[in-house]
């Protein structure tokens, strides 16, 4: 009964918790930013062949 | 208002968007999509507020704090292009070294000032390193001047690189000669991920993860064990097939990996040093790639790696949103409209998963019998 229930996918609860949820739940969103250039992989800072 | 982003699409429970101003891409759950519409569709901040009230029983507080709240979100966004490149100028390179390579059916000259910039290119790349100085298609002049890297591709205009950020210089001149390779250049590719990949029985798999996740460790052995290597630190992948294709470089193998990986790749002769730094310690570069094919892979899975001592050997599906907060930031995605819109469109054709592992032999087949 216990796993049923963590299986519940956020959506799901959401639909059954009905306005309530919608009335605490504020969204989430994350930006992503990839790289500008191409690049190979960073080296740590400092300790470089040109330091 | 803000504009709205200019692609959008559903992948499980979330939604993926696009703003091309920024480049950037966003994942939101379904309760902040459908807050970014009622947004789109309101003329007016009252108009959204009043929406709210009216279809969630927000309250007008809560409404308002939404509005703000998708204000400075979308403001994120709204980035100016950036202004004009660097001036054309020129590289004088009369006094310069040069070292020359075959990339598959082209030659390359690759000329410089100082052994010390020689050391950031030519280990990748010396396995194909020739004599002959015949039918140079590219020309590669680097000059480290007053702790800058300058690098002119033919006749273009130099670009620019601090010295710290030479792996910007690796990364640039590696990209001119996968384009030379499979004779294509920047608008045809979708990107250039940050990962390693290989190919088995016509499908690619493309392995992920920070550094010292140990991508190049499993790619090197993987391709001692019937895999063909694809890629070592980034894969290109196109634009119009979506298919991954072969980067020529050499597999960087650090210090603490080499005695595992030299037990698979015992031939020292081909092995070349690269340069030393902090915390990967001295680099080997040992080229693992058959041939330099111009074929590409379609990929049918990535891979977050993750190798730990005594861990149990896993394979398990990966949410996206781990997935995308692994690869895009650390990858080179283009900003081309159609090339995000086909990146975006790649992602619902990929599976996501996550391998654990000490033990490589568990490894194998449990990748061979990937679908």
């Amino acid at each position: 009964m216990k796993n049923k229930k963590q299986s519940l996918t956020r959506k799901e609860a959401i639909q059954k918790m009905g306005k309530y949820a919608a009335f605490t739940a504020i969204g989430t969103y994350a930006i992503l930013n990839p790289l500008k250039a191409q690049q190979t992989s960073p080296p740590d800072p400092g300790g470089g062949p040109f330091d | 208002m803000y504009k709205k982003p200019e692609f959008s699409e559903q992948i499980d429970d979330h939604y993926l968007l696009w703003f091309e101003s920024s480049n950037s891409y966003s994942l939101v759950d379904d309760i902040f999509y459908k807050l970014l519409q009622h947004y789109f569709r309101s003329r007016t901040k009252e108009e959204f507020v009043k929406q709210l009230e009216d279809q969630y029983d927000y309250s007008a507080d809560l409404s308002e704090h939404q509005y703000r709240r998708i204000e400075e979100y979308l403001q994120q966004f709204d980035i100016a292009s950036e202004s004009v490149g660097p001036p054309k100028t020129f590289i004088n390179n009369r006094t310069f070294s040069s070292k020359y390579y075959t990339i598959g059916k082209q030659s390359v000259q690759l000329s410089f000032n100082e052994e010390k910039v020689l050391n950031l290119i030519h280990p990748m790349i010396a396995h194909l390193e020739t004599e002959s100085q015949d039918h140079i298609k590219l020309q590669l002049f680097i000059r480290y001047k007053d702790d800058e890297l300058q690098l002119q591709k033919n006749e273009n205009p130099i670009e620019i690189f601090p010295s710290s950020e030479y792996h910007k210089l690796q990364g640039r001149i590696l990209f001119h000669l996968i384009n030379l390779l499979h004779d294509t250049d920047e608008k045809d590719w979708m990107g250039l991920f940050h990962a390693s990949a290989v190919s088995y029985k016509g499908r690619g798999l493309l392995f992920m993860g920070s550094s010292g996740s140990g991508k190049s460790t499993l790619v090197s052995l993987l391709s001692a064990h019937g895999f063909a290597l694809l890629a070592d630190d980034t894969v290109p992948i196109k634009s119009g097939d979506q298919h991954l294709y072969l980067n020529p470089s050499a597999v960087s193998v650090k210090e603490a990996a080499l005695p595992l990986v030299q037990t698979f790749w015992p031939h020292t002769q081909s092995h070349t040093p690269g340069i030393v730094t902090k915390g990967k310690g001295n680099l080997t570069y040992i080229p693992m790639q058959e041939h330099l094919h111009t074929v590409g892979v379609p990929c049918s899975a990535v891979i977050r790696v993750n190798y730990q001592k005594d861990t149990p050997t896993q394979l398990t599906p990966l949410d996206i949103k781990s997935a995308l907060e692994t690869l895009i930031p650390e990858s080179w995605i283009s900003p081309n409209p159609q090339n995000a819109k086909s990146f975006m469109d790649w992602l619902t054709t990929v599976q996501f998963y996550e391998l654990s592992y000490s033990d490589f032999q568990e490894v194998l087949p449990l990748l061979k019998s990937l679908k």
